[in-house]
């Protein structure tokens, strides 16, 4: 393989050799090189087999419109599928592969699939969905995954970091053109804050193809960096413009080395809040449609040029030129200057006023042409329209059917895209959101006008931030005004044009879709696939559209291109996800006593946000061990629990009382200083929202507890009525949940305990009963004490601020150690609050009304209270909706499950409710249950089944009283 | 006798550093403070901010700013409410000095164990907030005297400016999140570096 | 990530609020019967266009603001507190 390295040009740096490795073999190239670059001078002209046919494909393009030469990027935990090698940049040890193969890049069985293309023609997804299941399933399927597929995502997890910035700024600018440099420049020296960002790594965008406009360059990123408030980012791609003017970009960071350096992300993503924009994105070329336009050796215009002179790279040896407009006169001009070979410029237009200079470089000029077809060594050039034609050898194929703006971010902004007929393609539209488009982007081609244009969008973008300063500097002459665009779409000849070569779609694809009814272009994107690859139809978009517009007999216009949306490119979800993964995915909460628990042994669970304790397990105990070794503890004697996740609200004010009586069905403004008090709130909707104790602290001060789960809800829910409903009140809100640490300890012997523990508080049970609040101090530190109960036995709470809270743990574990005290997990307190027959999530599930949880007769008689009206719909009131009651097995050696259905006969296919809680009960020695059962108040001590088809169980039950233990409530007022 | 008070919320007792470059560019300190919340009662903030001017010193900031005095720190937090910061030392009394002088034209609520106090300051300070928090924070938009009520790595945190040569943040954080949003911060911090010290020792 | 204007924090990333809806809707009189709490609790025009809601700050002042949002384009007109009037209409 000889080099096609030209011997001078380019900004590569030749001093440096670098080697990479494709497909198992190792190549040289340079810094500045990327990997398609240094392919391409290494003479690799094949570099992947397409989607469905398996053709084989080249490098077609320069930028991230590459539709052919996707690559497998590194080996490993960081392999990474469908990477554009015309964006990798090159560095030493670059390990890549080629994908969509098999068994090889040049053996491919699968390139059979062209020979059957019927097969694969537009729509064949939904017509094969179309068929029998099994086929799809057994045969279809399998064929189809190992046939149709890109690179392989890596098995293991990544082992790189990721992570999220965000960036406020006056005026980002998105692309380092002319137009950016120039837009960017003026903007600084006006004083705004100003963001510049670049997808590649150097800087410059179209100025890096022209040497006259090097020094000049130079000069503008030298006055860039010496502006404090200018900030520029290479290698950041913005892939998305959102609502409020919010971008979205890529950067990056380390995928131009093997691996990043220690604590270096690999990407960052980055959002950019600017007061204004200016897109200075450029333009992407297009192709042209005509048979064999996908093989090794077709190569956009531009590309080529790229090559030559920003790589100093031959892409090939005898070339033909193919264009409708004057921009590949430059290509043609830079293909003979490289004299590698005989270079052919056919232009469709008759006319050319460019024609005699090229002549006189040697250069082969056909006006008034076609390219009927190429087969990756010759090409057959024909009068335009005509029959038969002329051979010309060639391995390059270098096509331009025009250029378009880049306007898919200003598209995304909400500015729809308008027709420029002298383009023949679209410009971005009004602006709806604070932007403006600059240079290639909004149709100014060349370098000239670009620099004006965007040193004016500067300008005028800084100005309407707010910054005025004038500044002068110096742009690059205008240049000649080019002929016009002669509009030309597509080649009509025998074999396959393709529109888009990564989802290999034909001009014969979309006459298919437009005869099959899918003629408008969102149906015609959808039913061929046309545009949804990971180029995004930068090549073949329009002129898809153009196809199908003569289909239709309308014009390109009227058709219109495919609605824009982010991503512009491909991004990693480990990017979009930075920091936010594994243990980092979301907040962590920890109580004041999450220490002693880890120090203790505790099993620890998240539940919701917080780190809970299950059980402390004890070496040599398994499974159910722990719990019920806890649980018995509680029940027979004393046990300590950390409950510090409760909500807790402080609420003040002279209105409170009269708050808390709409708040609750129940009746807060008679509760005596001193005292605490159940209480359930429902939904405005008649459905029960939450429930807790609420504790009386003076005359205008209550501390309310919620559920774990609902403390952020029910604050809401609180100051929602407060400052909107009822205004007039004045009452006053504060969560105290993480001020405080809560301790229950529960048993029989827990008064005893307390009692040793407790100074300044008579415990005794005619001075402090149950429902009782008290203040005493533990171990010399004030605490608060609630004489309430969630595991049915005789219980306190204990409230301390969270500083102290493991002195006070510690001083109740010491009190209680001659009673065998033992700390109980989340598990011992659902096993004992199901043996109670406490409502909890799963019963306060949404759907229950209080009247369904047997506590109907909690709401007062008059008085508003949020939810009353809609409790009393006859659909919620229905004394025959599903009740909560107990259930037990008849054979007590059967086990009971969660979410089984109650049913009459296990043959039933009629619920009459369900299991909403299960455990296994140390009172019973059996699992027990709690259910919502219909008409369940009058089904108690009947005989019902709870099925799980699930399980294929069926298990006969006993209707109970939901108070497995204690139905009485006499233990807790012991 | 006053019982052992846990200053830190974390069970370490010497500073720690990590990430890049160490600590040079990023401090993270946590800090002993009393803090309370004070809202005033319906039409009496005019009276709640008389008593806290003569009585305490401090001046009441109007919203989205902190005002600093000899007394302490008042942070608006929300209409009609302010958690006033004070050093630490003053933990077991403030609250109940406010609740005194306030009586009947505001709910005083103790917050010193409610809420863990950060201070982040060095070079970095911006580009680590810039990983975590989406508020321009830059000098123009975010000034000395700012404070804003936020979200900074996922949860709910009190922000604002210290007057300090180096940038320097305060950040208030609900308590049970706190060695979240440490760990939030030291990984943001990780590509500069950081070192963070925490509060020392136990109160006698 | 839309700009909500708070009245009292100034604009803010929508990911500070919550959600709550329609703010045209007033909760009935108690005695108002069935169908006043059905309709102020179910019934909404879900229009195409201006619609004032409530918007909870609840990571920044925790005040239920009202905000004037435009459904089709998210374009923000206005805002106020939670017992402040919207402007009487946005062209």
């Amino acid at each position: 393989m000889t080099s096609k390295r030209l011997p001078s040009g380019g900004s590569v740096d030749r001093a440096q050799t670098i080697r990479f490795s494709f497909d198992g073999r190792t190549f040289t190239g340079h810094p500045g090189d990327t990997l398609a670059s240094a392919l391409l001078a290494n003479g690799v002209r094949l570099v992947g087999r397409s989607f469905k046919y398996h053709r084989p494909r080249g490098i077609m393009t320069a930028g991230s419109e590459e539709p052919n030469a996707l690559v497998e990027l590194r080996d490993g935990a960081r392999r990474e599928p469908n990477s554009k090698a015309t964006e990798i940049e090159l560095h030493d040890g670059l390990v890549s592969a080629s994908q969509n193969r098999w068994p090889s890049l040049a053996f491919d069985l699968m390139a059979v699939n062209g020979l059957a293309g019927s097969v694969f023609s537009a729509g064949f997804y939904y017509k094969t969905f179309m068929w029998p299941k099994s086929f799809w399933e057994k045969l279809y399927e399998p064929l189809i995954r190992r046939a149709a597929g890109l690179g392989r995502a890596a098995s293991q997890p990544d082992p790189d970091h990721y992570e999220a910035m965000h960036a406020h700024c006056d005026v980002l600018v998105v692309g380092s053109g002319a137009a950016g440099l120039t837009a960017a420049r003026a903007a600084g020296e006006a004083g705004a804050r100003v963001i510049l960002c670049e997808r590649d790594f150097l800087l410059g965008g179209g100025l890096l193809l022209s040497p006259a406009d090097e020094s000049w360059r130079k000069e503008m990123l030298a006055s860039l960096e010496k502006l404090p408030n200018v900030e520029i980012l290479t290698r950041t791609n913005v892939f998305g413009y959102y609502d409020h003017n919010l971008l979205g970009a890529v950067e990056r960071v380390a995928d131009h080395k093997v691996q990043p350096d220690p604590h270096e992300v690999r990407q960052r993503y980055r959002t950019f809040r600017a007061k204004q924009v200016v897109l200075a994105t450029g333009a992407s070329e297009r192709l042209i449609a005509l048979p064999g336009n996908d093989r090794p050796g077709t190569m956009m215009a531009g590309a080529a040029l790229t090559y030559l002179r920003r790589f100093g790279v031959a892409p090939g040896r005898n070339a033909v030129v193919f264009t409708n407009n004057d921009s590949a006169y430059e290509t043609a001009l830079a293909l003979a200057e490289a004299r590698t070979g005989k270079v052919t410029l056919v232009d469709v237009r008759a006319q050319s006023s460019l024609a005699d200079a090229l002549t006189a470089r040697g250069i082969n000029v056909r006006l008034g042409c076609e390219v009927a077809s190429f087969d990756g060594k010759t090409a057959m050039i024909r009068r335009r329209g005509g029959a038969g034609g002329e051979k010309i050898v060639a391995d390059l194929l270098s096509l331009s059917g025009g250029w378009n703006p880049n306007v898919q971010l200003a598209s995304q902004s909400g500015a729809k895209p308008r027709w420029d007929a002298t383009l023949a393609s679209h410009v971005s539209g009004d602006p709806v959101q604070a932007e403006r488009s600059a240079g290639a982007a909004n149709g100014s081609f060349g370098i000239g006008a670009a620099a004006q244009e965007g040193a004016k969008a500067g300008r005028d973008a800084a100005a309407a931030a707010g910054f005025e300063k004038a500044s002068e500097f110096a742009l690059p002459q205008p240049g000649k005004a080019e002929q016009p665009i002669a509009p030309f779409w597509e080649v009509k000849a025998p074999g396959k044009s393709f529109v888009d070569l990564q989802h290999d779609v034909t001009a014969a694809d979309i006459r298919l879709a437009h005869r099959e009814g899918f003629s408008h272009v969102e149906h015609a994107k959808r039913y061929t696939t046309h545009g949804m690859a990971t180029d995004q139809g930068k090549l073949g978009s329009l002129v898809g559209s153009a196809i199908l517009a003569e289909a239709r007999g309308e014009t390109v216009d009227a058709v219109g291109v495919p609605t824009h949306r982010p991503y512009t490119m491909p991004v990693a979800f480990g990017a979009l996800a930075g920091h936010a993964s594994g243990a980092h995915f979301q907040p962590v909460r920890r109580t004041a006593l999450h220490d002693w628990h880890l120090r203790n042994g505790a099993a620890m669970q998240p539940t919701g946000a917080w780190m809970r304790p299950f059980f402390y397990p004890k070496p040599g105990e398994t499974g159910w061990d722990p719990i019920f070794r806890e649980a018995r503890a509680v029940r027979s004697s004393v046990g300590i629990c950390d409950v510090s996740t409760l909500g807790k609200i402080d609420v003040q004010g002279p209105d409170a009382a009269t708050f808390l009586d709409r708040l609750y069905i129940n009746t807060f403004s008679t509760l005596a200083v001193g005292k605490c008090r159940y209480g359930v709130m429902l939904r405005e909707d008649g459905i029960v929202f939450d429930d807790g104790t609420t504790s009386r602290l003076a005359e205008d001060h209550f501390l309310v507890t919620t559920t774990t789960g609902n403390a952020a809800p029910v604050l809401e829910h609180m100051e929602f009525h407060a400052q909107t409903v009822w205004p007039e009140l004045d009452v006053q809100f504060c969560s105290v949940t993480d001020q405080w640490a809560q301790i229950a300890v529960a048993g029989p012997k827990s008064r005893e305990t307390l009692a040793t523990a407790v100074e300044g508080l008579d415990l005794s049970n005619e001075a402090f009963p149950f429902m009782g609040v008290g203040e005493g101090k533990i171990a010399g530190v004030p605490v608060r004490l609630f004489r309430i109960s969630f595991s049915g036995e005789l219980a306190y709470e204990i409230a301390v601020t969270s500083g102290q809270a493991e002195t006070v743990w510690e001083a109740i574990l010491a009190a209680g150690k001659p009673f065998g005290i033992v700390p109980y997990g989340l598990e011992a307190m659902s096993l004992m609050r199901v043996e109670k027959g406490h409502a909890a999530g799963p019963e306060l599930n949404g759907q229950t009304t209080a009247a369904d949880l047997g506590m109907g007769r909690m709401m007062k008689k008059s008085g508003d209270v949020i939810g009353r009206v809609l409790a009393g719909r006859p659909g919620l009131a229905d004394p025959g909706r599903p009740r909560l009651v107990g259930i037990r097995p008849v054979d007590t050696s059967k086990r009971l499950r969660g979410g089984a259905h109650i049913v009459r006969e296990p043959s039933s296919g009629t619920s009459m409710g369900w299991v909403s809680s299960v455990t296994q009960s140390i009172e019973h020695n059996c699992w027990i249950g709690l259910a919502l059962v219909e008409n369940g108040e009058v089904l108690k001590s009947q005989r019902l089944f709870a099925v799980s088809p699930l399980h294929d169980e069926s298990v006969e039950v006993t209707i109970t009283s939901p108070h497995h233990v204690d139905p009485e409530n006499a233990r807790v007022r012991a | 006798m006053s019982a052992p008070d846990r200053r830190s919320r974390f069970p370490i007792s010497r500073s720690l550093s990590g990430g890049r470059n160490g600590g040079d560019a990023l401090t993270i300190t946590e800090q002993h403070a009393a803090l309370v919340q004070v809202t005033a009662r319906k039409g009496r903030q005019n009276d709640v901010s008389a008593t806290l001017g003569h009585t305490f010193s401090i001046e009441l900031p109007a919203s989205g700013r902190v005002a600093s005095g000899s007394a302490g720190t008042a942070i608006w937090v929300q209409p009609g409410s302010w958690l006033i910061r004070a050093s630490g030392d003053q933990r077991e009394d403030l609250a109940a000095r406010l609740r005194q002088a306030l009586d009947g034209t505001a709910a005083v609520v103790d917050q010193s164990h409610g809420r863990s106090v950060f201070e982040l300051s060095g070079k970095h300070a911006h580009a680590v907030l810039a990983r975590l928090c989406r508020l321009d924070l830059h000098d123009r938009a975010f000034p000395l005297g700012s404070s804003a009520s936020t979200i900074v790595g996922h949860v709910s945190c009190q922000l604002y400016r210290n007057e300090a040569p180096v940038p320097s943040f305060s950040l208030i954080v609900g308590s049970t999140f706190a060695e979240w949003l440490l760990d939030e911060l030291q990984g943001a911090a990780a590509s500069d570096g950081w070192r963070f010290q925490p509060a020392q020792g136990a109160a006698a | 990530m839309h700009l909500i204007p708070c009245p009292y924090c100034g604009e803010r990333p929508q990911d500070e609020f919550h959600y709550r809806g329609d703010a045209t809707v007033k909760r009935p009189a108690p005695d108002s019967g069935e169908q006043a709490f059905y309709d102020y609790v179910y019934t909404r025009a879900n229009p195409r266009g201006w619609h004032d809601e409530w918007w909870h700050h609840y990571a920044g002042c925790r005040q239920w603001i009202k905000v004037r949002r435009n459904t089709l384009t998210h374009v923000v007109a206005a805002s106020a507190g939670p017992a402040d009037a919207l402007p009487e209409a946005t062209p």
